[in-house]
């Protein structure tokens, strides 16, 4: 059996906000708290709709100023403005990638120019150039298994190494060149 | 403006006819000024959002198929623009909104309490639903200052109705008893 404090709650909470009924009328008369949430429900709906009538004055600068911006043209201005970034930003990528892509060397890359003083230590136990490379099998010592390794590629890394090593068998007064 | 004039109105306004659009503009404005009063409680704020209504609605026009009312077409783009601005920044401290520190007379609370009490009310109902987050707080305010059914809100909003009712039943009731609380705690100065 509801009450009406409960039905009073459920018209509180009804969606469709039908009038209240003529008995919980007369119960919010007695009844204090239901009148309380009833006033503080009716206030909310006709409150919150105060105040938001247009004057004469703001309307019609309201309309000059929606006249003056047909079709949205302030906005579509504003993205136009930005409208390059995405063209930009992957121009950019293209760019980058081309600039920084490494081409076919048609020359080969001396190792100095790639790593410097780093291999000084390793030119250091490099063969001399003029001793012609043993086979890994006859190899005994540290130096004989670098040589048979530089030999075996042949490349353009060897070719480098004997460059360097050159000047430093000139200055020893030894023999100069490539095997 | 019956909705096959306003139709009429948008198809000469999508081929880009300035009268067309003056009239569409003449016969929505009120209505769309008060919704974003309603929702903003700012008149700046209102002023922005009936622009950029307007703006995107005729820059849509041209793709525009006719159904519905053509103001509910504008509500709904004002409500997802005020939607996308409470998303933006997190509910402000409220000082008396414009509009609400001079209510209309509200008949059955004249009996319940002073004209005094029933602005503190409206602000602390006001407070209440800046708390809320973007989506009950637009519902709870169509549904109280707009006056309008959880069918038309849940439309406007995107959302089933289910969603509505729930978001209803929660905001109406915390709102409610803020106001409530403000009203048995605190009695207006002078008053016993």
């Amino acid at each position: 059996m509801k009450t009406p404090c409960d039905c009073i709650r459920e018209w509180l909470d009804n969606g469709d906000r039908p009038p209240l009924p003529v008995d919980l009328e007369a119960h919010i008369g007695v009844c204090p708290v239901c009148r309380r949430s009833v006033a503080v429900e009716r206030a909310l709906r006709k409150g919150l709709r105060a105040g938001a009538a247009l004057d004469a004055a703001r309307r019609s600068a309201l309309m000059e100023k929606i006249a003056g911006s047909p079709c949205g043209a302030g906005r579509r201005a504003r993205l136009a403005r930005w409208s390059w970034a995405p063209l930009a930003a992957a121009a950019a990528i293209v760019l980058a990638v081309v600039l920084t892509w490494p081409p076919a060397p048609r020359t080969p890359i001396l190792p100095t120019e790639l790593f410097g003083d780093f291999l000084g230590p390793l030119a250091e136990i490099s063969p001399p150039p003029d001793v012609a490379p043993a086979a890994p099998s006859e190899s005994s010592t540290t130096e004989d298994v670098l040589g048979a390794f530089w030999a075996d590629f042949e490349g353009p890394l060897s070719v480098a190494l004997g460059a360097m090593e050159a000047p430093r068998a000139a200055a020893r007064g030894g023999p100069s060149g490539n095997p | 403006m019956s909705e096959a004039v306003a139709w009429q109105l948008v198809r000469q306004a999508a081929t880009g006819e300035p009268q067309a659009r003056q009239s569409l503009v003449e016969a929505t404005l009120d209505d769309l000024w008060a919704l974003a009063m309603r929702l903003t409680r700012r008149q700046d704020e209102a002023e922005t959002i009936v622009q950029e209504t307007y703006a995107r609605a005729f820059a849509a026009l041209p793709g525009l198929t006719p159904g519905g009312r053509f103001e509910g077409y504008l509500a709904r783009i004002a409500t997802n623009l005020v939607l996308e601005r409470w998303r933006r920044r997190s509910p402000r401290a409220t000082e008396i909104p414009d509009g609400l520190a001079s209510p209309a007379d509200v008949e059955p609370w004249k009996a319940a309490a002073d004209k005094e009490d029933q602005q503190r009310l409206l602000a602390a109902a006001w407070e209440a639903i800046q708390g809320l987050a973007p989506e009950p707080r637009a519902a709870v305010l169509l549904f109280y200052a707009q006056s309008q059914t959880c069918d038309e809100i849940a439309q406007v909003l995107d959302v089933p109705i289910g969603t509505v009712k729930t978001w209803l039943h929660r905001a109406r009731n915390q709102v409610r008893q803020q106001a409530e609380r403000l009203l048995k705690s605190e009695p207006a100065p002078g008053r016993a």
